[in-house]
Order: C-alpha cells, then structure tokens, then sequence
C-alpha cells in the first residue's frame, strides 16, 4: 500500500518472527495497512493471528522484523507520547487516583496548572467519572478502570489512539456500555483510533473498516469498509448482513489456515 | 503488604447499610488471655516455691524493680536505679543510627541491582553469599576493628538492616508490572531516569516497606547482640550484666523494655507507611 496520502498510520511491508530456542514463529507475514485520519479501524482475528503484536509495533513496544511502521511518514522507533494506548489491563498507576491517573501524561504536565485542571475536568466529564475524580483505582469497577485509561490516553493530547482489547476483560453489559460510549467519544473528538479486538459485533459496532487477520502466519486476509451511520443498531438488517459477511471472511482465513488445536 | 479490597462500593451497596454494619462492636479482650494466664503460672511458681525464687522472683518485685530502675526510688537495683530510661535511649539512639544507614543503603543499593541486569550480577552473588553469616558471628571482627565503643553496635545494625532492605527493594524494582512501564512510555516517559521516577519507585515501595519493617525488627535483634558484647551501655549490656549478678527480675525488666520499644517503632513504622502508600488503605 505504502505511505498513501492522509493515512495517519502506515504499516509497509511490515513482519515479524520471534524465536524462542531454534523455534522460529512467524507471528506476522509480510503485510500493509493504512490507518486514516480521523478514522476507526478494527483489527479483528482469532487469538495467535497476530493483531496484538501488529499493534504494538504501532506503539512502539515492539520492532519488527522487517518493513516500516510509520506514524505521519516519520517512522516509529519507540513508544512515544504522539501514539495514546490503552491496554487490555487497564494500566492505571495505583499509587495515582483518578483525577492523577488522568493528568500523568507528559504533555499533560508539561501545561500551566490551570491548564491540567481544565484538561482533567474535560477528559473526566468525556468519560462521566467527575464525581470519582479522588478515587484510587482498585475503589473502580473493571469498567470504570478502564474509562479512566481512555481519558488519560486522552488527555495527553496523542495523534492516533491504539487500543489492544480493552474491554476483553469487563462482562458482556459492561462490555456494551463502553462500546456505545466510545462511539461518542469518537464522533465528539473524530480521533484516529486502531482497536483491536476478536469479538466480531464489537469490531461491527465500533469501525469504519475491520481488518480481518488470520492466523498462522498472521496476515490481513481482507479490509472491510462498514457504511453504516454511527451509533448502530445491532438489531437492524443492514448489520446483520455486515456481521454475516465478516464472520464468513473470518472463517475462510481460519479454514485456510494449517489446522492447530487452539484455532478449533 | 497489600490490603484485599474490603471497601464495597457506595453504588451498588446503600452507605447507610454499609457503615451500619461495620461499626466496631466492643469484643472480648482476647489478647489479654495468654499474657495474665503466663502471670498467674509465674506467680504460682514463685509462691509455691516449686522453684528457687531466685530464678523466678514474684511479680511485685519484677514490678518494683522495674519501677526502681524507671525512678531510682528505692534504690534496689543499685547502679540501674533511676537509669533504664538512659539505656533505653542509648539502644534506641544506636537502633535509629544503625537502621538509618543500613536502611538507606539497603534501598539504595537494593534499587540499583533491581534497575540494572548487570549491576545485579556484579554484587548480588557476594552479597547473598555474605548474607547467611549471623550478625552475631560478625561481632569479633566488627569489635576487632572499631574497639568497644559506638562503632562496632551500629556498624552490626546496620549490616541487619542492610540485607533484609537491599533483598525487598531489589525485588520490588525487578519485579515492576511492565505493563505499567509500557504506560508511562507511551505517556512520554522514555528515558531510564523518567520511567524509575515515574513507575519503578512507586510500584517497589510495598516492598521497600516490608523490607524497612523486617530490617527493624532485626535492627533490635543486632543491638541487643552487640551491647553483650561490644558497648558498655544499652538494654542489651543491662540485660547481660543483670545475668552476671543473676538478677532474674532486672533481666525481666529489659526484656520488656526491649519488647516495648521494638513493638513501639514497628508502629511508628507502619503509620509512617500508611501515611505513604496511602492508596493501599
């Protein structure tokens, strides 16, 4: 694909094999992939099919083994505060309460203290935990935890947002709840955002286009473009045929793939 | 060091339910069962006579002795009369000395083989390997060197100190949940210097914690040890010269006051550290 104008994140020709012993995994063939301005794009696929390890490349935790990963068309050498993240494991810093956890960014601090004040109470009325602002975080359900996480990823004013299954661990209505609010989130602040994800009605809900890996060597098995206005009505045909045709792709990749217990 | 969740919270439970049901109800007196049965048996061997009173003199004049040494009253306990306190804060003097440098060291030291592979291979073998030696068998060498004085007492403190800090901060530095670290990189914190003022510190200081407590605790153990030996005052050396007289109850009397004074600091210690890791609470 290579760095296409307006893409915000660029993955170009991009792999990646760990080696453990004399074992080598190759945990992501050879694969490109766009991120545009201002959009949502899901990378969705079984467990092992690599989006995790496609994401932290973006952040910068990892380097790959080849190829680029591009932020802006200046490449990505390391974790940077220009690229937000928010982790499966909340991440929160204990010792920090929220109304801390939230302003801890370095381009946060790097303002007045007038000027946190206001981007804390902004990002803490964003997610509607203001009236939590002096709780620690081990006093926060899964899901508030998990809010405070976007709204510090948030505030500390980052160019796209990358989120590596952040409500994988939270239960099914929390789960809901924080998938509509991200969709607010989204259309107030039209972040770019790159979520990963392998719950495929989440990946419908959320995305503007869903990536579809599959596993073993992981790669992008298709890029699909979703037309449907945000929020969406799960319930509604047109997101049904979506959802249809997403699982197909899903299953084909898993099909095509060489056959391993942990993929059945 | 860290305290399970025992906070239910105000959403889901009604607060005036919750505070209802955790109001302090006045229980038994439980741990005073041990301590007066100990009492009553000594008593009754010392009444009885079914022992030399000499080895188990009655609680009145344990007490009166103890008091004897507090106020010099009465005299009894000659040159301890009037003089526990004086003892009691050279030991506490050199408990304090002798923690502070272990303990800081330790941290330090501790901080820096959890930070760096490297640092952690040179020093940490020798270290462990010095570490089974008893702080008692270091007691010729420490008084062979520094004489007997201040010196070789607070130089044993602070070796206690030392190790039992220096293992818990290096472990708490080492062990640093590196999602967390991953955080404070993506935050903007990428240099070494950032990611250990912004995370490491914070997340090692439970650990740190537990391992300040533990090295008190030893740090009494050490003073105690070295006073028999290497200094001419303290509750130790009273406690060793109360033998040499075989005065059962000024012997009774240090331990006490040894007991009293470590439980004391331990407590100084964990309010201190509530007052840190006060997101623990």
């Amino acid at each position: 694909m290579g760095a296409v104008s307006g893409a915000k994140l660029v993955a170009d020709g991009v792999w990646r094999t760990f080696t453990t012993g004399s074992v080598e995994t190759h945990a992501i063939a050879e694969t490109s992939l766009a991120v545009f301005e201002g959009e949502f794009l899901s990378l969705l696929g079984p467990s092992g099919c690599g989006k995790t390890t496609l994401l932290n490349l973006f952040a910068g935790f990892d380097k790959p083994s080849g190829g680029r990963v591009l932020l802006d068309r200046r490449e990505i050498t390391g974790p940077g505060p220009d690229r937000g993240v928010v982790f499966q494991e909340h991440a929160l810093f204990p010792w920090l309460t929220v109304r801390e956890n939230v302003g801890a960014g370095k381009r946060v601090k790097a303002e007045s203290r007038a000027g946190q004040k206001e981007i804390v109470d902004r990002q803490l009325e964003l997610v509607g935990l203001s009236a939590f602002a002096s709780y620690y975080p081990r006093q926060l359900s899964g899901g508030m935890k998990q809010r405070v996480s976007i709204a510090r990823a948030l505030a500390n004013a980052p160019e796209v947002l990358l989120m590596d299954e952040p409500f994988a661990a939270l239960d099914a209505i929390t789960r809901l709840q924080l998938q509509d609010e991200l969709v607010r989130i989204w259309k107030q602040t039209r972040m770019t955002i790159l979520f990963v994800t392998h719950n495929i009605e989440e990946a419908v809900v959320l995305s503007d286009r869903i990536a579809v890996m599959s596993p073993r060597p992981g790669r992008i098995r298709e890029v699909i473009a979703i037309d449907l206005p945000k929020p969406r009505d799960p319930n509604s045909p047109e997101f049904n045929a979506v959802e249809r045709h997403v699982r197909e792709v899903l299953w084909q990749g898993i099909d095509a793939a060489p056959n391993d217990p942990a993929t059945l | 060091m860290i305290v399970s969740g025992e906070k239910v919270e105000s959403q889901v439970v009604p607060v005036g339910k919750v505070s209802g049901t955790k109001r302090p109800t006045i229980g038994f007196p439980y741990f005073l069962i041990a301590p007066i049965s100990i009492m009553i048996a000594w008593e009754t061997v010392s009444r009885l006579h079914l022992m030399p009173t000499l080895l188990f003199p009655s609680l009145e004049t344990i007490v009166l002795t103890t008091l004897d040494t507090l106020t010099g009253f009465w005299g009894t306990t000659q040159w301890y009369s009037g003089a526990l306190l004086t003892h009691a804060s050279a030991s506490l003097l050199r408990v304090a000395t002798g923690f502070a440098i272990g303990g800081s060291l330790g941290v330090a030291v501790g901080i820096l083989a959890g930070l760096s592979d490297r640092m952690c291979r040179t020093i940490d073998p020798t270290l462990q390997f010095l570490r089974p030696v008893p702080i008692t068998a270091w007691i010729p060498l420490a008084v062979a060197w520094f004489g007997i004085h201040e010196r070789p007492a607070i130089f044993l403190i602070a070796l206690g100190t030392f190790f039992a800090t220096y293992l818990n901060a290096r472990h708490g530095v080492k062990y640093v949940d590196p999602v967390l670290v991953r955080a404070a990189r993506m935050l903007g914190y990428n240099t070494r210097w950032e990611v250990l003022r912004t995370v490491v510190i914070w997340s090692a200081l439970p650990n740190i914690f537990t391992g300040l407590r533990i090295g008190l605790g030893l740090a009494w153990m050490c003073v105690v040890a070295a006073e028999m030996l290497a200094v001419k005052s303290g509750l130790g050396y009273m406690l060793w010269d109360a033998y040499n007289f075989l005065r059962i109850d000024l012997i009774i009397t240090g331990m006490i006051s040894i007991a009293l004074l470590g439980y004391l600091s331990d407590r100084v210690l964990l309010l201190f550290q509530r007052i840190v890791l006060k997101w623990e609470q």
